[in-house]
């Protein structure tokens, strides 16, 4: 941006933003319409109980106070942040290797680990219990092995959901870690080697630190994306516990209690900011920090 | 919920018409000469599509679109849309999220001399209140796999049966058929509707047995068909496309009587209401019946005169004595209590 003199160079500049500013409108005006309005609206819901008037904060005073629903939050919380554990440990190796190799192997393991997106999360919940079951393809492979005697219990357990969450948010990390990781110059680590540095340390204090911003926007999407899962908690779960979404959908749909259901849609998305921004703080240090200089 | 904040509520829900009434109308927006009907899945879209729709569209020239919704998400997304375009023309909804809706005030008041063939529907089915008719009925009962499991169960009671242990599915009251289970556990340990208390003890003393819970009874299905449970509360119908598939899975009625549920049809306010009215006479007409009560639906009929083959005679409920044996429930009284319970399965009820 160029600056020019005086007003003249200000409503030049200021003409620039108006019309960046027209390329937006349509998806404003559409955020604003299907996300904005209904948003502010269930905000609104939550401050109403029946029965009382006015605005009153008993929904956030029943279900805060509530040691059940506390239990239901941070399982939640706890769920989503190990899945996106998962998804870094798994994807951060998976897009190093993307960064090395040809156009092949770029476009197999692109297509492979996209490939779960493409069906609904109820016919891949189908898909899991085929594969987890008792009678299940792991379980039938044990068995005839004969390292098991009996099959293990992987379906609706909290590790069979942690498994197929897993699986279907890893593209959500591994996407925004290539983006980063591909930015990133490779005569760096190299640099970093010839100046006598180990090939381990290289890639620990050079690559790691700079795909920050790949891991700080993949453990958003993933985290976001697995605290607001409902149908592969609910059916690869199978009653064995509940998660937030759950209570949502209950109160929502099932027994209509609206103002409930806004005010437990609120909390779960206040902690889900919280923790998002927690993140990011911390990345923020690791990476403008000692360990990055 | 209580009654006092119904207005408020009233108001609260036409303010959020502008917003979520657009959102619902995706799936709801129809041409003049198209209806939009919901059905719930699996069986129920191929029998209401074989009689309902097929035979409407042939005979008026119409349009009928069938969205597969269950009833409770229906209901909610109809009160959603108050005001404005509704998600569909002519509901499907079980019992409880039917009388739900008439207290919410979403559907219109039926003028019965424009369904004629109402006047087949059985006495025992007959509508208290013009805001619906009743299009099937089904009952609930247990499915085992008689191919892995020896004893045959002939009550809710054997469901305590140590044979069993480790192959049972419970569904939570989220569904009605969690609910109609957990009133059928309550009535077999001396309560009701109105003392529930029995009924979850019982539940828990089965959970060592129960080796998953689902809160969408075809998910239940599933189980069953692969093997993951092999017994379990199920409705008729569900049950009769399992054993229709040579699953080995068969129907019990148990001896202290299979419970009713009904399945209403019922027009939203602000649908066509002309085509609805033709749409809900079409499915009690008595040829629609007939091939609803066969595969692959297996729908029970609602009116007289349906014959059922010799194979599903006594599941597929239609005769006097089928309904005479059929139990039912007292779902106004049920509704009051409902979220209490969920809420109560919820905290207490873990595999």
């Amino acid at each position: 941006m160029t600056r020019g003199g005086g007003g003249r160079g200000l409503s030049r500049r200021w003409t620039r933003h108006l019309r960046l500013w027209q390329l937006v409108l349509p998806a404003s005006l559409f955020l604003a319409v299907y996300f904005a309005v209904p948003l502010v609206m269930l905000f609104w819901w939550s401050f109403h109980a029946p029965g009382v008037a006015g605005l009153t904060l008993a929904n956030f005073g029943k279900l805060l106070t509530d040691a059940f629903f506390l239990q239901t939050l941070w399982l939640s919380v706890r769920l989503s942040l190990e899945v996106t554990a998962v998804t870094l440990v798994l994807g951060f190796p998976l897009a190093y290797l993307y960064t090395r190799l040809g156009p092949v192997w770029r476009v197999s393991i692109l297509f492979i680990t996209l490939l779960p997106l493409l069906t609904s999360a109820v016919v891949r919940s189908f898909a899991w219990i085929v594969i987890l079951g008792k009678q299940g393809l792991i379980n039938a492979a044990l068995v005839a092995s004969g390292l098991v005697d009996a099959p293990v219990k992987l379906l609706f357990t909290l590790d069979g959901v942690r498994i197929a969450l897993a699986q279907v948010q890893l593209p959500f990390m591994l996407l925004p870690l290539i983006n980063a990781m591909e930015q990133l110059d490779p005569s760096l680590e190299k640099a970093a080697v010839s100046l006598g540095a180990s090939q381990a340390k290289a890639f620990f204090r050079v690559t790691v630190p700079l795909s920050a911003p790949g891991v700080v926007a993949g453990a958003i999407l993933s985290f976001a994306l697995t605290i607001s899962a409902f149908i592969t908690p609910a059916m690869v779960g199978g009653g064995s516990f509940i998660v937030m979404p759950t209570l949502i959908y209950q109160s929502a749909i099932v027994t209509l209690d609206w103002a409930i259901a806004s005010t437990t849609a609120f909390i779960l998305l206040a902690v889900a900011l919280l923790v998002v921004w927690g993140g990011m703080a911390i990345a923020r240090r690791y990476r403008y920090g000692p360990a990055g200089a | 919920m209580a009654i006092t904040g119904l207005s408020r509520r009233d108001v609260l829900a036409g303010g959020m018409t502008a917003a979520l009434a657009l959102a619902a109308r995706g799936a709801g927006w129809a041409q003049q000469k198209e209806l939009v009907a919901n059905t719930y899945g699996g069986g129920w879209e191929a029998g209401h599509r074989l009689a309902i729709a097929q035979p409407l569209e042939k005979r008026l020239g119409v349009k009928v679109t069938l969205i597969s919704m269950l009833a409770a998400e229906l209901v909610a997304r109809t009160k959603a849309a108050a005001g404005g375009r509704p998600p569909v023309d002519v509901a499907l909804v079980d019992d409880g999220p039917f009388l739900l809706a008439i207290k919410e005030g979403v559907f219109q008041p039926l003028p019965m001399d424009k369904i004629p063939n109402a006047k087949g529907i059985f006495e025992k089915y007959r509508p208290k209140e013009p805001f619906g008719v009743p299009i099937g009925a089904s009952q609930i009962g247990i499915a085992y796999n008689s191919k892995k499991l020896k004893t045959r169960p002939s009550s809710f009671a054997d469901l305590w049966n140590p044979e069993y242990k480790g192959r049972i599915g419970l569904s939570t009251p989220a569904s009605t058929l969690g609910t109609v289970t957990l009133l059928s556990f309550a009535r077999l340990k001396g309560g009701d509707e109105g003392n529930v208390e029995p009924g979850f003890e019982a539940v828990k003393s089965l959970l060592p047995s129960v080796a998953s819970i689902q809160a969408v009874p075809a998910n239940l299905r599933t189980l069953l068909e692969r093997g993951e449970v092999d017994i379990a509360p199920m409705w008729h119908h569900d049950t009769s496309i399992l054993k229709s598939k040579g699953t080995g899975v068969e129907f019990v009625v148990p001896k202290e009587g299979g419970i009713a549920g009904l399945a209403w049809l019922a027009i939203t306010k602000g649908a066509t209401t002309e085509l609805a009215l033709e749409y809900i006479n079409q499915g009690l007409a008595v040829e629609s019946q007939q091939t609803m009560a066969g595969p692959p639906s297996f729908i029970g009929p609602v009116v007289e005169g349906v014959q059922v083959a010799a194979e599903w005679r006594g599941i597929v409920p239609a005769t006097p004595q089928d309904l005479e044996r059929l139990k039912t429930l007292d779902w106004p009284r049920i509704n009051l209590q409902r979220a209490e319970w969920i809420n109560r399965w919820n905290r207490e009820i873990k595999v």
